[in-house]
């Protein structure tokens, strides 16, 4: 990543591999999260290219191998719960109300429908709760990690991770009540 | 924490490691994102070519009087825009003109074999006349500080003193009366500061404030749009009901007593607009459906009764609209851009690219709010736009960052409707490219 390279196209070539050893490298995880934060396959692709163009805008200003999870992370963080990003899409799910149809994804299995209760109700949550289950307890980010992510303080990310496991085991009380 | 609490935690990290099994590993997402990424490079660095508007010959002036015309020295037409020492450019991105002659020349070609040549999905030119400045940081001479409201750190600078720490995560703020009111987006609610007090939250979305100053409004999730036409202790707020399932997003007052907002609901993120009026003496608002044909509103103007939005908006773009406040005919439409505010006295609109990428704008134009007329274009060049405000009829403030190394610097700028431009802050640095350092307060 040193831009010191003796010519531009010289630069960019190695710009380019470099670039592209890192998404081989870090695709398939940085997907994953992002599936966890929109909950479909089509709009993680969708927010892992944005932010890894943004990336590759930016790759001269990164300069820490280290930081570019980091960058990433926070890029598809930004997108994902910036109000803009969130009028591209016209099938935003997050509501702070349960979906009206979430036996639809019950299997026969009790087990099996439990966990779809949870990962309906994480859907719920209000995104930037969202972004905060998925980096603390997915990406297992420390709380200081979390919050330079969300950019807040850490205070934010305890409140922010509370109230999202407080709102959850409230609804899945609702849920397995209403199973009785 | 309880043992109870830890195990959910626990249980929740197992259904999200599991859940992201789900999610499938594709191939060619290098060149996608590189694709991408130049279609976002070339919204950000829009080719000058592209533009039929003529570069003004605009000294760097000494000061600008607010208020009044600019005093900037005549300068010949060749005066290049930019300022005298330009930034030094970026190795690995095209470079852009550093003195450019009164015409505006036509982007270099790339020759990045990596780089697909550009596609015709830009939009076409803008049509009137109009002119560009690069913005820069380099060279600039330095103003007054703002005289609106703006925000420097997390430190909350009104126009009349009473500077305030805010919290983190707060945004728009507004001083009324003894308090500060603010939209904290952690808390999804409208904050209330009071000196010596704990903030005051009240899950909704606000607050915004009338052209005079008078009136605040918010709307509160609890299933009200709240209105004080006055900050004295004891005022009694007008209220009007929102029905459950309703949300509104306040955009701005028509009127002392005349609120339009944004609506959505569970369903549909754009579910219209509404007007909400308190006839005088009436502490109950009426709401009506306003006769626009706009998905999303943007901004109103009370002085000239005009308000803008959305017409449309897709995944690649958007158009937008001016409607007077009591017709159904826009006064004309552009997808060329999309718009932030008006000025106060309603003659201009801000606004910037069309699509909006969520970390800056490449650019940030003011058109003649009547017929949609580019009246002057601001390019950040190799920086950013991370917002803008009317200070006054004739000069805005452009939030305006630059990377430089690992830093990043930034500053407010103000510039006159005729491309002029002076420094209004300090330049502030800071080493994280999502840290804003400037922001502007609520705006009516």
């Amino acid at each position: 990543m040193d831009a010191s390279a003796a010519t531009p196209a010289a630069v960019r070539v190695d710009r380019d591999i470099e670039f592209e050893t890192y998404v081989v490298d870090r695709q398939n995880s940085l997907l994953r999260t992002a599936y966890l934060l929109t909950g479909s396959q089509q709009s993680a692709e969708d927010l892992v290219q944005t932010a890894l163009a943004k990336l590759y805008l930016a790759w001269h200003r990164v300069h820490d191998t280290a930081s570019l999870d980091a960058y990433v992370r926070r890029i598809m963080v930004n997108e994902h719960t910036s109000w803009w990003r969130r009028a591209w899409r016209r099938n935003e799910t997050s509501v702070d109300v349960l979906p009206e149809h979430r036996s639809q994804l019950r299997d026969a299995t009790h087990d099996i429908g439990e966990r779809d209760a949870m990962w309906t109700l994480v859907q719920t949550l209000p995104p930037r709760q969202r972004a905060a289950v998925v980096l603390r307890f997915y990406e297992d980010l420390s709380e200081q990690q979390t919050a330079d992510t969300l950019q807040c303080s850490v205070g934010t990310v305890k409140s922010q991770t509370s109230r999202a496991i407080a709102t959850l085991r409230t609804r899945l009380q609702d849920e397995r009540g209403a199973d009785r | 924490m309880t043992g109870n609490e830890r195990d959910l935690e626990q249980e929740v990290a197992r259904e999200l490691h599991r859940r992201a099994e789900a999610a499938t590993s594709v191939s060619g997402l290098a060149g996608a994102a590189k694709q991408r990424a130049h279609t976002i490079r070339r919204r950000r660095y829009l080719a000058a070519g592209a533009l039929t508007a003529v570069a003004l010959a605009v000294a760097v002036p000494t000061a600008l009087s607010i208020g009044g015309t600019p005093r900037t020295a005549p300068l010949p037409a060749t005066t290049p825009t930019t300022s005298p020492t330009a930034p030094t450019p970026d190795a690995t991105t095209p470079a852009a003109p550093t003195t450019p002659p009164a015409t505006v020349p036509a982007p270099p070609p790339s020759s990045d074999p990596s780089v697909p040549p550009p596609t015709s999905d830009e939009p076409p030119p803008p049509s009137g006349v109009g002119g560009t400045t690069s913005l820069s940081l380099d060279g600039l001479s330095t103003g007054p500080l703002p005289s609106i409201a703006y925000v420097d750190g997390t430190r909350f600078r009104p126009p009349g003193g009473n500077e305030t720490d805010l919290p983190q995560g707060y945004a728009n703020p507004v001083a009324y009366g003894s308090a500060v009111y603010a939209m904290s987006w952690i808390d999804d609610a409208v904050a209330i500061l009071r000196p010596g007090d704990d903030p005051v939250t009240i899950p909704g979305m606000g607050p915004i404030v009338s052209s005079d100053g008078g009136s605040i409004g918010w709307y509160e999730a609890a299933g009200t749009l709240t209105v004080f036409t006055s900050p004295g202790e004891g005022t009694v707020p007008l209220e009007s009901d929102v029905p459950a399932g309703q949300r509104l997003e306040p955009i701005g007052f028509l009127g002392p007593r005349d609120v339009i907002s944004n609506v959505s609901t569970d369903e549909e993120l754009w579910a219209g607009a509404r007007r909400d009026t308190f006839a005088d003496g009436e502490v109950q608002g009426t709401s009506t459906t306003p006769p626009w044909d706009l998905i999303s509103m943007v901004a109103v103007s009370q002085s000239a009764q005009l308000v803008a939005g959305f017409s449309s908006i897709t995944d690649s773009g958007s158009c937008s609209a001016v409607y007077p406040a009591d017709g159904d005919t826009p006064l004309w439409e552009t997808c060329d851009y999309s718009f932030d505010r008006f000025s106060p006295d309603g003659r201009y609109l801000i606004g910037g690219p069309a699509y909006r990428d969520g970390i800056g704008n490449a650019f940030t134009v003011v058109v003649d709010a009547q017929t949609g007329d580019l009246v002057h274009r601001f390019d950040a060049e190799l920086g950013w736009i991370t917002g803008a405000a009317f200070e006054d009829n004739d000069h805005l403030l452009i939030n305006f960052n630059v990377p430089g190394g690992t830093e990043i610097h930034s500053a407010l700028i103000r510039c006159g409707v005729d491309g002029s431009c002076e420094l209004a802050t300090e330049v502030a640095t800071t080493t994280d490219e999502a840290e804003t350092s400037y922001a502007f307060g609520a705006q009516p």
